[in-house]
């Protein structure tokens, strides 16, 4: 029996007393009223444990996915070249998953703030502290190869949750100017690498290619350039190495 | 008279003990009637309301944690029931979110001369409580009739203590105001204690 239909019987008996101690004792003496079991407020107190346990688990995937995305496509790197730069990286943000982030720090937070521990400190406190949980557990988890493992795939594809769903942003084709890639040749003041496709961009370097952290790049090294691609050309705007940590792809 | 304390008597309760529930219905009757007609606008209704209180009570006493106090647990369903009461009515605005939850504010510690302006205060608001909006009547209600501190009242109304502070302290200033404008120079005596 829930609460509203306790009081509606309970309303009925108080026709019949005369204070309102008479009229609740009358109540439970009736047996219309009845003590919810203890079992039902462990559960309710398990499921808000668990879903404050998922809420921060989900969160924590997500925050550690976004930061695996922006060091592997090196879309942190694009600010660096300027207005240019900061308009590709505010292109390029995974902003679903970004958006997704906040939405799951909202529903954490009011979760917490159920618990004593929360609602006795200031907003601003306990979402400081979660920020700063999600932020340093999603970096830790970022170092780890789990995020390499779900979107490590062949180049044929493979199956899910191979490039599905958040791991499509680390698809070339998913930023538009942003090129990241291995160098496999070195031509002059130009560059040949390969990218996550397997395919071959010729890197376009002129005077006006802003190198803010030098230009001796070497064979091997990883670099992400922000420029236009023509075909299979790309004539950079700004080429930076970046620390992307999954595997070299073999040319 | 029964001595047994609150705790006591609601684990009484738990365990079956259903004629226990009267002592704690004798103990409490009074305050959370004049809590609520002190914090609802419209005392009509009020006995059905702490009604629904005690009936909530019994129903999921099984919830209350013996090792704590008691009282903060009831009030904190009376608080429950009453602003859904108030929400229904939709007499005054209820925020969603409030401002003052979200940054910290530096409150002055509850002090002994506190205590020495509640019986001026207490008599004061009483007339003027009901101009009151609702976030800064409970605490007043809570802090100066129930006499609870800061803690217990952040407990009931899940707030943090400094905004239960920031609170208090921008409800005087109401009251002082309401007060100067239907009573020229009474606050004075109140307030200028201080």
């Amino acid at each position: 029996m829930d609460n509203d239909n306790q009081s509606q019987n309970h309303n009925t008996d108080m026709d019949t007393g005369n204070s309102l101690k008479d009229q609740v004792m009358a109540s439970v003496k009736s047996g219309h009223l009845k003590m919810r079991p203890k079992w039902h407020f462990v559960l309710r107190a398990s499921l808000l444990a668990v879903g404050t346990a998922v809420a921060a688990l989900t969160l924590l995937y997500l925050a550690s996915l976004f930061l695996f995305i922006a060091r592997e496509t090196g879309i942190w790197m694009a600010p660096a070249f300027g207005w240019h730069g900061v308009m590709v990286f505010l292109i390029s943000l995974p902003w679903v998953l970004i958006l997704l982030v906040l939405l799951f720090i909202v529903i954490l937070e009011t979760l917490v703030r159920h618990y004593a521990f929360a609602y006795r400190m200031p907003l601003i406190y306990s979402g400081l502290v979660i920020i700063f949980l999600v932020v340093a557990g999603g970096l830790l988890v970022s170092t780890t190869p789990f995020h390499e493992k779900m979107a490590d795939c062949p180049p044929a594809g493979g199956p899910p949750p191979c490039m599905m769903g958040f791991y499509r942003d680390l698809d070339p084709d998913r930023h538009q100017d942003l090129h990241e890639g291995t160098i496999i040749q070195v031509s002059g003041q130009n560059y040949v690498i390969v990218n996550r496709r397997q395919e071959q961009l010729l890197i376009v370097v002129t005077s006006e290619t802003k190198l803010p952290f030098g230009a001796g790049f070497a064979e091997g090294d990883k670099i992400v350039v922000v420029g236009e691609r023509d075909g299979s050309q790309v004539k950079a705007f700004g080429i930076s190495p970046f620390d992307g940590r999954r595997p070299d792809y073999k040319p | 008279m029964n001595d047994d304390t609150d705790e006591i008597i609601a684990i009484r309760v738990q365990n079956g003990d259903s004629e226990a529930f009267s002592i704690l219905l004798e103990r409490y009757e009074k305050k959370i009637t004049r809590y609520a007609r002190k914090f609802l606008s419209h005392p009509d209704d009020v006995k059905d309301i702490v009604q629904d209180v005690f009936v909530k009570a019994y129903v999921n006493i099984k919830s209350f944690d013996p090792g704590r106090k008691f009282s903060p647990w009831i009030y904190r369903i009376a608080h429950n029931e009453f602003i859904n009461a108030l929400k229904k009515k939709k007499s005054e605005k209820i925020a969603f979110i409030d401002f003052d939850v979200l940054l910290p504010h530096p409150v002055a510690s509850e002090t002994a001369d506190a205590d020495v302006d509640r019986k001026d205060l207490r008599r004061l608001l009483d007339g003027c409580l009901e101009k009151m909006p609702a976030k800064y009547r409970e605490p007043l209600v809570l802090y100066y009739f129930e006499e609870m501190n800061y803690r217990e009242i952040g407990d009931v109304i899940h707030l943090p203590v400094s905004t239960v502070g920031i609170r208090l302290q921008r409800g005087k200033l109401l009251l002082k105001k309401t007060i100067d404008r239907q009573h020229p120079g009474q606050s004075a005596e109140i307030f200028g204690k201080k």
